[in-house]
C-alpha cells in the first residue's frame, strides 16, 4: 500500500489549517465496524482500507488498518511486516483527522503516540521524519511546544539528519526557534536562536535571528551580548519591525539611563522605531511579500513556497493589527533620546529633538518641559533666534508656566548679544522689581552690573543700585548691587564710594559669591585713595584668605607699591618678586620689576637695580627687554660705568631695534646722545680730578690719623675727606665732576681717612674711568649712530635704520631721505618713528602724512602716542584744520591727565582759538588752565601772559597790566615767559605815561643777572633806554 | 540579492527531498577563469513548447541575427523566432546534470553546483534575449552567478555578465550587479564600472534601479569619480525613477567630493526635501558639507544633527553622516560627544568602512582629578 508521500507532505498543513469536511462515523457504527472487521479475510480488509484511504476517510478506513495491523504484526512474513510502518501511519494520522472534525485532544494524544510508534520502532523509514513532523504538530496542538521543539530536535540527530539537505535542517531550526520565541520561552529558545543566527543564510533570517536573541538577552540583562547584533538592526528587513524587539530596545535603555550609562542607552533607543514607522514598514512589506507570492504562483514555484509566504503574510497582517491598537509611544522614545544626547554632549541633537517634541506633540503633558529644554538646547549651540522665537512662543502660551523666569534670563541674555540695550534694560529691572527674591533677579543684576560697566554707564548703575540697596534690602540682589557699584565707583575713581561699598559687601556678605574679588577691589580703592594703610590691611588680609587665589600676583604688587611708598625698601622688593609667583599676567610682572627698579633708583641702589634687570632680561627675553637694558644702563651710567652704559645702548639698539613693537628701543636712541655727551665731559673732568687727588705735585698737607701724622697727603683730598663744607663747594663749582664721587666721600668709609695711608681704592676708581674713557665709542653719539644705521642698512634691518635715522634727526642730525615713506614702510616702523615717518611725508602731502600718524594710533602702544597726537595736531595746524586742532589737544588732555606735555595740549587748544579769533573761547580755556593744579609751572606763566596779550589786544590795559604783574612776579623762574611779560608791561605802561612805573620794573629785571636767561633780556634792556 | 535568494530557495523547494542522500561525488576546484569559450560551440537542445496541444517538440539553434532567432527541427523545418517574441514559449530539460547542480546547490556546495551548471547554462546564454516568460534561462543564468559568487569566482563572473546582453531582465540585472558589487569590494573598481556602464534601466524596473543604487553605493564608498557622478546624473534625470531625488543627492554629492561645489551648491539650494523623507538626512549631510567647505563647522553641525534626528539608522548613509558629525563635533573640542558617536558606529556599523575609521578618530579624556573637597 503506497500512497503519494509528496502529495501527502504537501497536504498536510492545509488539514491542519484548515477545516476540512470529512465523513464523520459515530461510535455505534464503530462497535459494528470492529466486529466485522474481525471477520473479514485479509486482502478484502485492504481493498476496503485502500478505498477509504484514497476518498481520504482515513477515520473509517482506521478499524481496517487496525486489524491489519494486528494480523501483520503476527505474521512471520518480513515483506507483509513491511508494510506495518506506512498503517501505523495513516491509523496515527486518523485521529489527526479525527480531530479536526470535534477538536478532541485525546485524539490528538493518540496521533502523538501513533507517531511515535514508528519514529522509535521505524526511525529509518520512509515515515520517520514525517512522523517527527506530525508527532511535533500534535503537540503544539496540545499545547505543548516545548515537547513540540524536543521532538523536532530529533530530526537533526540520526537517522533523520542525514536525509535532510541544508535548507530542510534550517528550516526545522528556524520553526522551533519561531516556537519558543512566540511563547515566548527565552530560556529554552536561547540555543535555538543562537543555532538559527549561525545557520541562517538569508538576511532577513539573521535580522530574525538576532531579534530572537535581543529579547531573549534583554530580558536576562545581558546588554554586552546585545551589542554585536546590532550591525543586524540596521538592515531593513521584517523581522526588523517587530513591536516586541522595539519595546526590548526601549526598556534596557531605560536599564542602561537608570545605570548611568548613557552612551549604552543611546545605542538601545535609536534602534527604537516609532509606532508609525513599524506600521508603515509592516505596509511595506505586506506589499512587497503579496507580490513575490503573485510572483511564484506565476512561476509555479510550488505550493511550499506559497505556503510560507501566505504564513508571513498572515504573521504580517496580524502584527500590523497589534501595533494599530498600540497607543502611541513616539513622544516616549523621542523624549528618550533628546534626553539621551543631552547628557552625552551632543548638544546639536539634543535641540532637534526636543525641537521635534514641540512641533509633533503641541499639546504633550510635558510640552512645557520640551519648551525649556528646546530653550536651552538653541542657547547651547548658539542658535540664539531660534532660542528667541521658541522662548517668546513659551512665554505666550505659558505666562504663568513653570519655567517663565529660566526662559526670560535667556532672552533678557538674547536681547543683550543683539545689543538691544534699552528692550533689555526694561525687562531687567522689571524683573528684579518685580521680585527681587527671585533666584534670577542675582543674575539679572550681575548682566546689568556687567553690562553698564562696559559701556561706562556708571551714573545709570549707580542710581539704579542704590536704589535697590535701599529698597530691597535682605535680598539676595543686594551683593551684587554693592558689587557693581563699587566697581563703577572705581571707574570713576571715586574711591570714598568705592571702598564704602566693598567694605560693607566683605563684611555683611563675606560668603558671597562676590567676596574675594570685592576684597581684592577694596584694597585698590583703597589704594586709590591714597590710604595705603587700609589698603595694606585689606590686601594682607586678602593674601591670608585666600593664599591661591588667581589674584594674590596683583595684590602682592599693590603691596610693593605700598611699601615702596613708605620707603620700606626690603618689604616692597620682597612684594614684588612675589608677584610673577603668583600670576602668569606678563604686564603685572613687568609692572612689578619695573616698580621695584625705580625703587631702587630712587634709593641709590644702583647695583641691585642693574641686577635686578638683568635678572628680569635673563628670564623673560621675550617682555620688556629694551627697558630692562635701559634701566640697567641708567644704574650703570649713575655707578660711573658711562661707557659700559652706552654699550648696552648699543646692544639694545643692535638686538631689539627691528622690532617695531618694541618702544624700549626708541626710548634708548632718543637718550643716546644725552648720556654720550653728558658722560664723556664728566669723565675726563673726574679722571683729571682722582689724578689730582693722587697726584704728589700737589698742594700737599699733613693729617693724623689713628695717632699717626701723615706726610704728604693732597690737600684737595683733605678736604674731600675731612671739610665738609669745601667738599660741598668744590662739587658745586666742578659741576661736571661724577655726584657719584661726592657721595663716596661723604658716606663710603673706604673713601674716609684710610686713604691718607692707603689710595688703592682711588686707584682703583681711576683705572674704573680711565678704562670706560679708553672703551667709550668714538667719533660722539651721532657718529655711532650712524654707524649703525650703516649696519642696519647693510643687513636690511628697515625697522632698525628708520629708527636710527628719526634718532638722527631728533639730534639735528638729519638723514637725507629723498621718497615718500610707503604703506610697508608705515608697517615696519615703530610708533615713534612714524612720528618722524610723518613729518617727513608731509613734503609729499598731508594725506600722506595723516597715514602715518594714523597708522601710529592704531597701534595698541601707548608709550609715545601723546607724540604722535601733537604731531598730527601740528599738521591740522598748518593745514589750518582748526576744528581738527582743537579736537586733538582736547583728547591729549582727556587720554594722559597727568602728562607734563597735558598743560602744553591745553594751551595750544586755547592757542588756536585765539588765531581763529575766537578771543572768548580762547580766554576761557586759558582761565581753565590756570584752574588745573598739575598744570602749575611753566604752563602757568605762558598762559598768564597770553591772558595779558587778550586785554591788551581788547584795550583792557589794566586788566593785562595785572596778568603780566601775575607772570613774571608769580613764576620768577620761568625765564621765557617772564621775560615777555615785563616788556610787554613796560609797553603798556609807557603807553599810558606811567614811565616812572615802568623803569622801576625794568631795572629790578635788568638788575638780576638770572634773567639773563631770558631770551627777552637784550629787548628789555634796549627798552630801558627809550624810558 | 533577495530576489536571487529567493530564486534558490523556489529551486530548493521544488526539488527537495528528492534527493535521498548527500552526493558524495565531489570534484577537483577548476581554476577560476572564463568558461564562456569552453561551451561557445557546444549545442543546446531545446524544446519548443505547444502548450495547446500539451507536447514539446527539440528544436536546434541554426543562426541567430540582432532580431530573430532560426531554429530547425527534427524533421528539417525551419522556424524564425523574433527575440522579442511573446507567443513561442520554450523549454529545457537540464537533466541528471541539472538535478545533481541543484542538489549541491541546496547543499550549499557551490564547486560542485558548478561543475554540474556549466554544460547546462552556459549553452544557454545565447537565448538570453529572450524575456523570462519566453524562456526561463535567466533564472538558470542567476543561479550560475549566485553560485560563482559564493564560491568567490571572481574571474568567471566578471567574464560571464561581460558575455551577457545585460537589458533590463529583473533577474539577470540585479544578478550582474551582485558581480559588480564583488568587483567593487575587491577594489576592481573599473570592472565594476563597466558592467554598470552596460546596464541600461527603466522606471518601469524599480526593483533593477534599488540594485543598480546599491551597486553604485559601493563603488562610491571606494572613491568618486566623474563615471560616478555621471551615473547618478542619469537616474537623476530619469523621469518616474523612483529613486530621483536620492540620485540627484548622490550626484550632489560626488560633485562636492570632485570639488564641484558651486554646481553643487546650485542644486542643493533648488532642492527640497521634506524633513519625513528618508533622503532628508542625506541633503542634510550634504548641506553640512558644504558648510564644512565653508569652514563653518556650528553650522555643519546644526545641519548634520538634524539629518540624525530625522534619519533612519538603516539608511545607507547614515554611517558616514555620523561619521561627519562625530568628525565636526571633534573639530569642535567637543570630545565626549564626538566619542560617542564613534562608539555607536562601531557598535551599529561594524561592517562600514567607517568603522575601523571612527576607531581610529577616538580620543582618550582624561578625567579630571578630584580635589580633597570633592573626595
Amino acid at each position: 500500500m503506497t500512497v503519494n508521500l509528496r502529495k501527502l507532505t504537501a497536504a498536510l498543513s492545509a488539514i491542519m489549517l484548515f477545516a476540512a469536511s470529512y465523513n464523520h462515523v459515530s461510535a455505534q457504527d464503530d462497535k459494528q465496524i470492529a466486529a466485522e472487521v474481525v471477520q473479514m479475510g485479509t486482502s478484502d480488509l485492504k481493498k476496503e482500507a485502500m478505498a477509504l484511504v484514497n476518498d481520504k476517510n482515513y477515520v473509517a478506513a482506521r478499524p481496517y488498518m487496525l486489524e491489519l495491523i494486528k494480523r501483520l504484526s503476527e505474521s512471520e512474513d518480513k515483506k507483509l511486516r513491511d508494510n506495518l510502518p506506512e498503517l501505523y501511519y495513516f491509523v496515527a494520522y486518523s485521529y489527526l483527522q479525527e480531530y479536526e472534525l470535534n477538536k478532541s485532544p485525546d485524539f490528538l494524544k493518540k496521533a502523538a503516540e501513533g507517531f511515535d510508534k514508528i519514529i522509535n520502532d521505524y526511525p529509518e523509514g520512509e515515515f520517520g521524519i514525517n512522523s517527527v513532523n506530525m508527532k511535533a504538530d500534535c503537540l503544539m496542538g496540545l499545547k505543548k511546544p516545548v515537547d513540540a521543539v524536543n521532538t523536532r530536535e530529533r530530526l537533526l540527530q540520526q537517522p533523520f539528519v542525514g536525509k535532510l539537505n541544508f535548507n530542510e535542517q534550517l528550516d526545522i531550526i528556524r520553526k522551533n526557534a519561531l516556537t519558543l520565541y512566540s511563547i515566548p520561552d527565552f530560556k529554552e529558545g536561547e540555543k535555538w536562536f543562537q543555532l538559527f543566527m549561525e545557520r541562517a543564510k538569508t538576511i532577513d533570517d539573521k535580522v530574525l535571528a538576532a531579534s530572537m536573541l535581543i529579547q531573549a538577552y534583554e530580558g536576562t540583562a545581558q546588554y554586552d551580548k546585545i551589542k554585536p547584533l546590532f550591525k543586524y538592526m540596521t538592515s531593513d528587513t521584517y523581522a526588523r519591525s517587530d513591536i516586541r524587539l522595539n519595546i526590548s530596545f526601549l526598556r534596557a535603555g531605560d536599564a542602561l539611563v537608570k545605570a548611568e550609562k548613557y552612551s549604552d542607552a543611546m545605542l538601545f533607543y535609536s534602534m527604537v522605531l516609532p509606532r508609525d514607522v513599524v506600521l508603515k514598514n509592516l505596509d511595506r512589506f505586506i506589499a512587497l511579500y503579496k507580490n513575490r507570492l503573485a510572483r511564484a504562483k506565476r512561476l509555479g514555484s510550488g505550493s511550499a513556497v506559497e505556503t510560507e509566504l501566505n504564513v508571513l503574510l498572515g504573521n504580517l497582517e496580524s502584527q500590523k493589527k497589534i501595533v494599530s491598537d498600540i497607543a502611541d509611544y513616539s513622544v516616549d522614545i523621542m523624549a528618550r533620546l533628546a534626553r539621551n544626547y543631552y547628557s552625552t554632549n551632543r548638544n546639536y541633537e539634543s535641540y532637534w529633538s526636543y525641537k521635534q517634541l514641540l512641533s509633533n506633540f503641541p499639546d504633550h503633558p510635558n510640552i512645557q518641559d520640551f519648551y525649556y529644554a528646546a530653550v536651552a538646547g538653541a542657547y547651547a549651540v548658539g542658535k540664539k533666534d531660534d532660542m528667541f522665537k521658541i522662548g517668546s512662543e513659551y512665554l505666550e502660551k505659558f505666562p504663568d508656566g513653570d519655567y517663565v523666569n529660566d526662559v526670560k534670563i535667556r532672552i533678557a541674555q538674547y536681547y543683550l548679544d543683539k545689543k538691544e540695550y534699552d528692550t533689555f534694560f526694561n525687562m531687567a529691572k522689571a524683573f528684579v522689581e518685580e521680585d527681587p527674591e527671585e533666584k534670577y533677579s542675582v543674575e539679572f543684576v550681575f548682566l546689568m552690573g556687567k553690562t553698564w560697566i562696559e559701556q561706562g554707564n556708571y551714573a545709570e548703575l549707580t542710581k539704579t543700585f542704590e536704589n535697590y540697596v535701599s529698597e530691597f534690602e535682605d535680598t539676595p540682589i543686594i551683593e551684587g548691587c554693592l558689587y557693581w557699584m563699587g566697581l563703577a565707583y572705581l571707574g570713576q575713581t571715586d574711591f570714598k564710594n568705592a571702598v564704602k561699598c566693598f567694605s560693607k559687601l566683605c563684611e555683611e556678605f563675606p560668603m558671597s559669591v562676590y567676596a574675594q574679588d570685592a576684597m581684592y577691589r577694596n584694597g585698590v580703592a583703597a589704594f586709590g585713595m591714597g590710604d595705603f594703610e587700609k589698603s595694606r590691611s585689606v590686601f594682607e588680609g586678602f593674601i591670608d584668605s585666600y593664599p591661591e587665589h588667581e589674584l594674590r600676583g596683583e595684590v602682592e604688587f599693590f603691596l610693593g607699591d605700598i611699601y615702596a611708598g613708605v620707603g620700606a625698601v626690603e618689604k616692597a622688593m620682597k612684594h614684588y618678586m612675589s608677584v610673577e609667583t603668583y600670576t602668569k599676567n606678563m604686564a603685572f610682572i613687568d609692572n612689578a620689576y619695573s616698580q621695584a627698579t625705580k625703587l631702587l633708583h630712587t634709593f641709590e641702589r644702583y647695583d641691585e637695580e642693574f641686577n635686578l634687570m638683568s635678572s628680569y632680561a635673563e628670564k623673560f627675553p621675550k617682555g620688556n627687554v629694551s627697558e630692562a637694558y635701559y634701566s640697567m644702563a641708567r644704574a650703570k651710567e649713575l655707578l660711573g660705568f658711562p661707557s659700559d652704559a652706552l654699550n648696552l645702548y648699543i646692544n639694545t639698539i643692535r638686538n631689539c631695534g627691528n622690532n617695531p613693537a618694541d618702544d624700549g628701543v626708541d626710548k634708548v636712541i632718543l637718550d643716546f646722545k644725552r648720556l654720550y655727551d653728558a658722560n664723556y665731559d664728566k669723565l675726563k673732568a673726574t679722571i683729571e680730578f682722582l689724578k689730582d687727588l693722587l697726584s704728589t705735585k700737589a698742594k700737599t698737607v699733613t693729617v693724623e690719623y689713628n695717632g699717626e701724622k701723615i706726610k704728604g697727603v693732597p690737600e684737595l683730598l683733605y678736604y674731600m675727606i675731612e671739610v665738609p663744607a669745601k667738599r660741598y663747594r668744590y662739587f658745586e663749582d666742578h659741576p661736571l665732576l661724577d655726584k657719584g664721587l661726592y657721595q663716596k666721600f661723604k658716606r663710603d668709609s673706604r673713601y674716609g681717612a684710610a686713604l691718607y695711608k692707603d689710595r688703592t681704592a682711588l686707584k682703583e676708581l681711576l683705572a674704573q674711568y680711565e678704562h670706560q674713557l679708553a672703551t667709550y665709542p668714538q667719533g660722539g653719539a651721532d657718529a655711532t649712530l650712524k654707524k649703525l644705521l650703516e649696519e642696519a642698512k647693510k643687513d636690511n634691518k628697515t625697522t632698525l635704520a628708520y629708527r636710527l635715522m628719526m634718532g638722527l634727526d631728533n639730534i639735528g642730525q638729519p638723514v637725507k631721505t629723498d621718497k615718500s615713506f610707503t604703506d610697508d614702510d608705515i608697517k615696519k616702523s615703530s610708533v615713534r618713528t612714524l612720528v618722524w615717518i610723518g613729518k617727513q611725508n608731509y613734503k609729499y602731502g598731508a594725506d600722506a602724512a595723516r597715514k602715518a600718524f594714523k597708522a601710529a594710533l592704531d597701534r595698541d602702544e601707548i608709550e609715545y602716542r601723546i607724540d604722535v597726537m601733537f604731531a598730527l595736531a601740528e599738521l591740522e595746524e598748518q593745514e589750518k584744520r582748526w576744528d581738527e586742532v582743537i579736537k586733538l589737544y582736547a583728547q591729549i588732555e582727556r587720554d594722559f591727565p597727568t602728562d607734563d606735555k597735558a598743560a602744553i595740549a591745553a594751551i595750544r587748544s586755547a592757542d588756536a582759538y585765539a588765531k581763529l579769533g575766537k578771543r572768548k573761547e580762547a580766554y576761557d580755556k586759558y582761565e581753565y588752565i590756570l584752574k588745573v593744579p598739575s598744570y602749575r609751572g611753566e604752563p602757568y606763566a605762558e598762559v598768564l601772559y597770553k591772558l595779558g596779550e587778550i586785554e591788551r589786544a581788547e584795550g583792557h590795559t589794566d586788566k593785562a597790566l595785572m596778568w603780566f604783574d601775575r607772570c613774571y612776579l608769580g613764576f620768577a623762574n620761568c625765564y621765557k615767559w617772564k621775560g615777555k611779560a615785563v616788556l610787554a608791561a613796560l609797553k603798556l605802561l609807557a603807553a599810558q605815561d606811567r614811565k616812572a612805573e615802568a623803569r622801576v620794573i625794568c631795572d629790578e629785571f635788568i638788575n638780576d643777572a638770572k634773567n639773563k636767561a631770558s631770551p627777552d633780556y637784550e629787548a628789555v634792556k634796549q627798552y630801558r633806554l627809550v624810558l | 540579492m533577495k530576489l536571487l535568494k529567493f530564486a534558490a530557495f523556489f529551486f530548493a523547494a521544488l526539488f527537495a527531498g528528492l534527493l535521498s542522500a548527500q552526493d558524495q561525488q565531489s570534484s577537483q576546484k577548476n581554476p577560476d577563469r572564463s568558461y564562456v569559450g569552453d561551451y561557445s560551440d557546444k549545442p543546446s537542445e531545446i524544446m519548443l513548447v505547444d502548450a495547446a496541444a500539451n507536447k514539446e517538440r527539440k528544436v536546434t539553434l541554426k543562426s541567430s541575427s540582432a532580431k530573430d532567432f532560426v531554429f530547425a527541427d527534427s524533421a528539417g523545418g525551419e522556424l524564425t523566432v523574433p527575440k522579442d517574441t511573446k507567443t513561442f514559449h520554450f523549454a529545457v530539460h537540464g537533466g541528471e546534470n541539472w538535478n545533481r547542480a541543484r542538489a549541491a546547490f541546496n547543499r550549499g556546495n557551490w564547486n560542485e553546483a558548478l561543475v554540474y551548471m556549466r554544460p547546462v547554462v552556459y549553452p544557454l546564454l545565447q537565448y538570453t534575449p529572450f524575456s523570462e516568460e519566453t524562456f526561463r534561462v535567466h533564472g538558470y543564468v542567476e543561479m550560475l552567478i549566485t553560485a560563482l559568487l559564493n564560491d568567490e569566482r571572481l574571474v568567471e563572473a566578471e567574464a560571464l555578465v561581460d558575455a551577457l546582453p545585460l537589458g533590463d531582465s529583473p533577474l539577470i540585472v540585479p544578478a550582474a550587479l551582485e558581480v559588480a558589487n564583488a568587483l567593487a569590494d575587491a577594489g576592481k573598481v573599473e570592472s565594476a564600472m563597466k558592467i554598470v556602464n552596460r546596464v541600461s534601466l527603466s522606471a518601469d524596473e524599480p526593483d533593477n534601479i534599488a540594485a543598480y543604487m546599491k551597486t553604485l553605493d559601493r563603488i562610491r564608498l571606494r572613491g568618486v569619480s566623474k563615471d560616478l557622478l555621471m551615473c547618478y546624473t542619469k537616474l537623476s534625470n530619469m523621469n518616474g525613477n523612483p529613486q530621483k531625488d536620492v540620485a540627484t543627492l548622490w550626484m550632489i554629492y560626488c560633485d562636492m567630493s570632485l570639488g564641484n561645489n558651486m554646481s553643487a551648491q546650485v542644486y542643493l539650494s533648488s532642492l527640497k526635501v521634506p524633513q519625513d523623507s528618508e533622503e532628508f538626512s542625506l541633503s542634510q549631510m550634504l548641506k553640512g558639507m558644504y558648510k564644512e567647505v565653508e569652514k563653518k563647522i556650528p553650522d555643519a553641525l546644526d545641519m548634520y544633527a538634524e539629518g540624525i534626528v530625522f534619519g533612519k539608522i538603516s539608511s545607507d548613509w547614515m554611517p558616514e553622516l555620523l561619521y561627519k558629525t562625530g568628525m565636526a563635533y571633534k573639530k569642535s573640542k567637543n570630545f565626549v560627544a564626538a566619542n560617542e558617536i564613534f562608539l555607536q558606529i562601531n557598535a551599529l556599523y561594524p561592517n562600514s568602512v567607517f568603522a575601523p575609521k571612527a576607531k581610529a578618530e577616538f580620543v582618550k579624556i582624561e578625567k579630571p582629578k578630584k580635589t580633597e573637597d570633592e573626595e
